[in-house]
């Protein structure tokens, strides 16, 4: 009855919902034919299907689980195909070796993805398999011959491709050998000499002190060789030994096994013996489970005076992560067998002493295998030495004792301390950073334990205190996020398992330390996982101080980006004076000294608002605090320490004493600092600071000057945008306070400076100066920044651009009264120069860093003209007449429609700007409505509008006087190589030129693209695009239109244009460009005859081209010709077609048999 | 092996699930959850915050939230180390008057991507007050059976008499082994006698089973 209400759909993600996907995958794969071999048709299918099936396995990976409910439907089937070829095979006849090779691979994918354990029991284990399976895992028994070489298998199972199927095969006889009956009992095998096993008779008689069973002997013998190869074939062939030699009738043999295998490994090359020491190891971690116990005791003796001595330092465990990690294991795996069932035992020592250095291994498996057997040992050992055991490993933290960790005198580790010598066991595998893995593994220790409840009193104590620790700052990088993210996991299991009382002493260090990683860490891993530590506790332990409300500041999601972690949640959970203490000092401590200038940047602006929480005395102590980092010989330390002091700064009120504080505190910075790797972001954090300081007080200190003189002019030596930027705004600033004469006269100066970057930030920063206090300077600053705009001054593009930004800000600086401080004559000579700027078209190895010019020129145009509107009319029309207001109009009209984005955007902010100071009432301005956009929220919105619809909104423009303008900016858009940029402007040019409001306009667009190529007809970055915008045009269908004498008059000038020079011309691109619009001038069936004369006179300059590059522009040229032929020909003068009929298919016919040498091009070039 | 992995692996080999506790302000989710623990409930006061509970139950170890009724309290949900497997929705059904709020509550719950697949069990609780709502009634009014994006069901119950508890529970518990634990699944009989020593304390053996026998009827 229950059932009645539940719903019957399928959630798709938490259950094996690609399962009927799956299944007729896998029918398709079983309706295969085992005996029939595959065309390669059908091989290429049948690869794909098992990519197919295997990815939806793989997509389970995470959640293997999920697959347990299929594997019935899974499993068996394969095994039956499986079963069924291999009966075949025993009876010598015919598998498909590729389908049944497909057939292993499948069954393994499914085993590598559930894992062993969980297929085996699906696997058939009726008994008649294994002596199929053993016959054919054998080598043949019939004699080789030369052409049928000894393999150490049935001859189809034995090549490279197998050995999925090999392991399978394995894990299937694994499976078979749990056979309850006696192995005597099932029948031998046909006998084979042992050296058909590559085992000698001495090895022999090693092994088989005592006699086994045939069939025993047999399985013993295949799998011996099958350990020395890699991956699953090796650890396979380790558990069908392991079943073997577990048997109450096999168990016996196992001295002699073990026996041989000292032997082998002492005979053998230590070169190539890793896989046999992994196998081996697979083999000892497997026995111990299995084994009676009296027999814990011969293994225990191999694995410790035979296996691990040998590998002591060799390079085979000192070079191999797994064989290392398998070490551990079946050290661990012994221990755990032989310590269920006895108490306290020698050796114990060693071994948990060797998983301890364990943990500080280089490969992580290693750690983990290292702690996971340490705690649960320790699960199984009396209280008194189990907690000796965790005070023991958490100790580990803190070094050794000869290297301790060395900790500042506020707790933060400098020096991690070192890790046992010579790695675990003996075997090397030492961490390669100083602490960062032993941590990481302690961490990992104790998390064990702490899961396992076995952290009591002084260990838990001693546990949380150093998992708060782990921030350590390398040179350029801190100690693992790892091991940060494995301390939060430690007291997420402290919490878990330990019970409140136990926790109460710690818990306010707890809490307060795990918010402060979960606000201010850098990993967002880190944060998350301190998050969840600190949720645990607050669910489980009813202990942290305002714990309910702290939770839901910094959950999951408020964590998770940084910048809202630190200015957002950080601010929200230190209204709790108790977190906001320990923050602050975390950030004073580690943020504000972080190795990532973001870090800082972000401490700083969290230190600041953590303090307006505060009280006086927290700000004076974190201003004192910070005043010391600022000496500090790390840079990155004092760098923290300006970007703090500077937000503090910005919090003081002016006459604050503590501002001057601040400020005389500038002069301790080290100089080595300045020129250090932090000099950059030191200088502009302390101009910033300088600029936040400012004040009348300040600047009446005597020593003010000094450092204002030190910190500016390093910082114009910055070549960092970001450096001249700051310095800038520290001109302004002192330019509010008092007249800056003698600065200005030397920033001009610095003007004429040999360093770039000094002439760069002096262009700058004397448009940030108010002259207000010092008018008579002006008229040389903006003499001299306009002299920068001069060609012949060749200034750098950077310096250019800052001039530009300078002189549109000083021409709208104003006095008290209101009145523009500079004359009008400057004014007029600043909009002169910004509309030459509008045509900057400099290009250098970055690319068109004209566009720098030209935006920076909109922006200033937009301010200046904009300045102007908002005077009186009479003087507004004297700063900036009709003419050159549309003049400015025209420049910005035809940036707006360019193919950078950034100008159009600039373009666009500059009438923008216009509008909204009215400058409709100034002057006359045709066109206003066209080429709005709504960008409220400054330039950046401009990415996100439709740039199609921008484009569309300005083409009423040419039904203007700014026709030509717009024209000349639309050619270069819609003449873009970029395939997508040019659509951008041709749909809305096309669209309107065929719509209803075009009439006439074509005309005056094709004189406007004339006159441009006639304007440039050696300026390719021009012609070319107008060319291509013709191209495009008359592709569009736009000619076909109107067509008059009047345009075919235009047109046959701009056929003519085209085509001047055609033979001389070397730019590919132009000649080609120049045919294509030739073709379609021919193609297109309304072109006026005039026009279509024209063009077929201009045939033969291309089809004869001397370049041999342009062999293709031939080809296309002789087949668009036809096109046009068939379209022309009763319109055409037929001695004229006739003629170019003729000359066309010559060429061709001359083409192909001259074969496109070189010569021959040249000679038909000459013919024609 | 990252740490998640690694915690994985132990969740799984422990057979843990997550379940959280929800529902509106004093639909006795508390209660329930001390019932089922076998602890007094006869001073409940209103859970501000929330409360983690570790019960074992039918051979698995489920780590209970007990979420406040708050919808401040919802970025719990979302945790770094675990998944929530199952949910249980309390409802009051002597409420009538916020029925159809609680609807709305759940509804809003569900679209939450971060319980996507998680098991809904809805306990009607407080069935043993005068003027119950019907469990149909209940279900027509929550909507429940337009639910596709979880597997749910409803059960009746009473925190106070502890009646209709094991029942729902046990549901639950066996849909999330079903989904995540289906190789490790215990066997119902199995279960019931694991049970019995794992709850401790708990309902007396004798009174469940009577009581599952009436609830059963009621059950739907």
């Amino acid at each position: 009855m229950a059932r009645n209400l539940e719903d019957d759909t399928d959630p798709t993600y938490t259950h094996f919902s690609h399962r009927t996907e799956f299944l007729a995958h896998l029918a398709d794969f079983l309706s295969l034919d085992l005996s029939h071999d595959p065309s390669e048709s059908e091989q290429e299918d049948e690869e794909g299907l098992v990519r197919a099936m295997g990815a939806i396995l793989d997509h389970y990976l995470p959640l293997p689980g999920l697959l347990d409910p299929s594997l019935d439907e899974i499993v068996p089937p394969l095994m039956t195909a499986l079963s069924s070829s291999l009966g075949r095979l025993s009876e010598s006849q015919h598998v498909s070796p590729s389908r049944l090779f497909r057939l292993g691979r499948v069954i393994n994918w499914v085993v590598k993805v559930r894992g062993w354990k969980a297929i085996v029991p699906h696997f058939p284990s009726s008994i008649s398999h294994l002596p199929i399976l053993v016959s054919l895992l054998s080598p043949p028994t019939s004699p080789s011959t030369s052409s049928t070489p000894i393999t150490p298998h049935h001859p189809l199972i034995s090549s490279q491709a197998a050995w999925e199927l090999r392991a399978v095969l394995l894990l299937w006889l694994a499976l078979l050998l749990t056979v309850p009956f006696s192995l005597s009992a099932l029948g031998a095998p046909s006998p084979l000499p042992p050296a058909a096993f590559q085992i000698d008779l001495p090895s022999y008689h090693r092994l088989f002190p005592t006699e086994l069973a045939p069939l025993g002997e047999r399985v013993v013998l295949l799998a011996l060789q099958l350990l020395h190869r890699p991956g699953k074939e090796g650890a396979y062939a380790a558990l069908v030994l392991a079943r073997i030699y577990s048997r109450t009738d096999a168990v016996v043999g196992l001295s002699g096994f073990l026996e041989w295998a000292a032997e082998e490994l002492h005979e053998g090359e230590r070169e190539g013996e890793a896989n046999f020491v992994a196998s081996l190891l697979e083999l000892l971690a497997l026995l111990p489970g299995m084994l009676p116990p009296k027999y814990l005791g011969e293994i225990h003796a191999f694995t410790e005076e035979r296996l691990l001595p040998h590998l002591r330092g060799g390079r085979t465990a000192a070079s191999s992560g797994l064989v290392r990690k398998l070490a551990v294991k079946a050290r661990g795996r012994w221990w755990i067998a032989r310590l269920s069932g006895a108490d306290m035992a020698v050796g114990l020592e060693d071994a948990l002493d060797d998983f301890m250095s364990g943990l500080s291994d280089k490969d992580t498996i290693v750690r983990y295998s290292s702690a996971k057997y340490l705690a649960r040992i320790t699960g199984l050992l009396p209280a008194e030495l189990s907690e000796q055991i965790v005070l023991a490993t958490v100790g580990l933290f803190s070094g050794t004792e000869d290297e301790p960790v060395i900790e500042t005198s506020f707790g933060t580790v400098v020096d991690p301390g070192g890790s046992p010598i010579g790695g675990m066991m003996g075997f090397g595998g030492a961490e390669t950073v100083r602490g960062e893995a032993r941590w990481h593994g302690v961490c990992l220790a104790v998390a064990e334990m702490a899961r396992r409840g076995l952290l009591k009193h002084e260990a838990i104590g001693e546990a949380v205190k150093w998992a708060l620790t782990f921030d350590l700052r390398r040179a350029s990088h801190s100690i693992g996020a790892n091991v940060r993210d494995a301390a939060a996991y430690v007291l997420w299991s402290l919490s878990r398992a330990c019970p409140p009382d136990e926790l109460r002493p710690y818990a306010e260090d707890m809490a307060t330390g795990m918010i402060s990683v979960a606000c201010f860490d850098r990993e967002v891993g880190v944060r998350r996982a301190a998050s969840a530590a600190y949720q645990e506790g607050v669910g489980r332990l009813g202990l942290y101080p305002e714990g309910i409300d702290v939770l839901a500041k910094t959950d999951f999601y408020s964590v998770s980006v940084r910048r809202m972690a630190f200015t957002l949640a950080a601010p929200a959970v230190a209204l709790h004076r108790v977190y906001r203490d320990r923050m602050r000092s975390h950030l004073h401590h580690i943020t504000l000294r972080h190795w990532d200038t973001v870090m800082r940047t972000l401490g700083a602006t969290a230190l600041k608002d953590l303090l307006e929480l505060g009280t006086k005395e927290d700000m004076d102590d974190s201003i004192t605090r910070e005043i010391i980092e600022l000496s500090s010989l790390d840079a990155a330390s004092a760098h923290g320490a300006l970007a703090a002091l500077e937000q503090i700064l910005t919090t003081l009120q002016e006459a604050d004493p503590r501002r001057r504080k601040i400020v005389s505190s500038l002069s301790t910075v080290r100089p080595a600092a300045l020129v250090s790797q932090q000099a950059a972001d030191m200088l502009q954090t302390a101009c910033h600071l300088l600029t936040a300081a400012l004040d009348g007080d300040v600047i009446a200190e005597s020593s003010t000057q000094t450092l204002l003189n030190q910190f500016i002019e390093t910082t114009m030596r910055r070549r960092e945008a970001e450096c001249h930027e700051a310095v800038t705004r520290v001109f302004g600033r002192l330019s509010e306070l008092r007249a800056c004469g003698p600065e200005v006269i030397k920033l001009v100066g610095d003007l004429k400076s040999m360093r770039a970057a000094q002439r760069q930030s002096a262009a700058l920063a004397l448009g940030a100066i108010r002259y207000e206090h010092c008018p008579d300077v002006t008229e040389k600053v903006v003499h001299a920044l306009l002299s920068q705009l001069e060609p012949e001054v060749k200034a750098d593009v950077e310096t250019r651009r800052y001039a530009i930004r300078s002189l549109a800000s000083i021409a709208c600086q104003t006095d008290s009264n209101e009145a523009l401080l500079g004359n009008p004559d400057s004014f007029r000579r600043i909009v002169a120069s910004l509309l030459a700027c509008l045509s900057d078209y400099t290009t250098d190895q970055r690319g068109d860093v004209g566009s720098w010019i030209r935006v920076a020129a909109l922006r200033a145009l937009g301010g200046v003209v904009g300045c102007a509107a908002g005077l009186p009319p009479a003087t507004a029309l004297a700063l900036v007449d009709q003419e050159n207001f549309e003049r400015v109009i025209a420049g910005t009209v035809r940036l707006g429609v360019e193919k950078l984005e950034p100008v159009r955007a600039a373009s666009a902010g500059a009438l923008r700007d216009l509008r909204l100071v009215h400058a409709r009432a100034v002057w006359d301005w045709e066109g206003e409505e066209c080429l709005k956009a709504e960008m409220s929220d400054g330039e950046d919105a401009f990415r996100y509008l439709d740039q199609q619809a921008w484009f569309a909104s300005g083409m009423p423009l040419l039904k203007t006087r700014y026709r030509a303008d717009l024209v000349a900016g639309l050619v270069l858009t819609i003449g873009s190589q970029v395939e997508s940029v040019s659509r951008l402007a041709l749909t809305p040019f096309t669209d309107y030129l065929l719509g209803p409001d075009a009439d006439g306009v074509l005309g005056g667009v094709l004189a406007d693209v004339e006159g441009l190529m006639g304007g440039n007809v050696t300026s390719n970055r021009v012609f070319v695009p107008c060319l291509t915008t013709l191209l495009r045009i008359v592709q569009a269908g736009v000619i076909s239109r109107g067509v008059s004498e009047v345009l075919g008059d235009t047109l046959t000038k701009i056929l003519s244009l085209a085509c001047r020079g055609i033979p001389t011309i070397k730019s590919i691109e132009r000649i080609t460009a120049s045919m294509k619009l030739v073709i379609a001038m021919l193609c297109a069936p309304t072109t006026p005859r005039v026009v279509l004369d024209k063009a077929v006179d201009a045939v033969p300059l291309f089809l004869g081209h001397r370049f041999p590059r342009t062999s293709i522009t031939r080809d296309l040229a002789a087949d668009s010709d036809h096109v046009f032929l068939d379209a022309h020909a009763e319109a055409m003068d037929m001695s004229r077609a006739d003629e170019l009929a003729r000359r066309t298919d010559a060429l061709t016919v001359r083409r192909t048999a001259l074969s496109g040498s070189y010569g021959a091009r040249r000679r038909i070039g000459r013919q024609l | 092996m990252g740490l998640l992995t690694i915690i994985r692996k132990n969740k799984a080999k422990s057979k843990e699930m997550r379940v959280l506790f929800l529902g509106l302000d004093n639909a006795g989710k508390t209660t329930i959850l001390k019932k089922l623990a076998g602890e007094d409930i006869s001073q409940i006061s209103p859970t501000l915050g929330f409360n983690i509970k570790t019960l074992i139950w039918g051979g698995y170890t489920l780590n209970i939230w007990d979420v406040g009724g708050q919808k401040t309290l919802r970025p719990y949900w979302r945790n770094y180390f675990e998944s929530t497997d199952a949910v249980v929705w309390v409802v009051d059904s002597s409420d009538r008057m916020r029925m159809a709020d609680c609807g709305e509550e759940l509804r809003g719950l569900l679209g939450e991507e971060r319980l996507a697949g998680a098991t809904l069990l809805v306990f009607a609780n407080k069935q043993d007050l005068a003027g119950a709502m019907t469990l149909e009634d209940i279900r027509d009014t929550l909507s429940l059976r337009s639910i596709s994006s979880h597997r749910w069901s409803i059960h009746s119950c009473s925190a106070y008499t502890g009646e209709g508890l094991s029942p729902g529970l046990d549901w639950a518990v066996h849909e999330v082994a079903g989904r995540l634990y289906w190789s490790g699944r215990v066997a119902p009989s199995e279960s019931e006698g694991k049970r019995q020593g794992g709850s401790e304390g708990g309902v007396r053996a004798g009174a469940r089973a009577g009581a599952r026998a009436k609830v059963g009827a009621r059950c739907l």
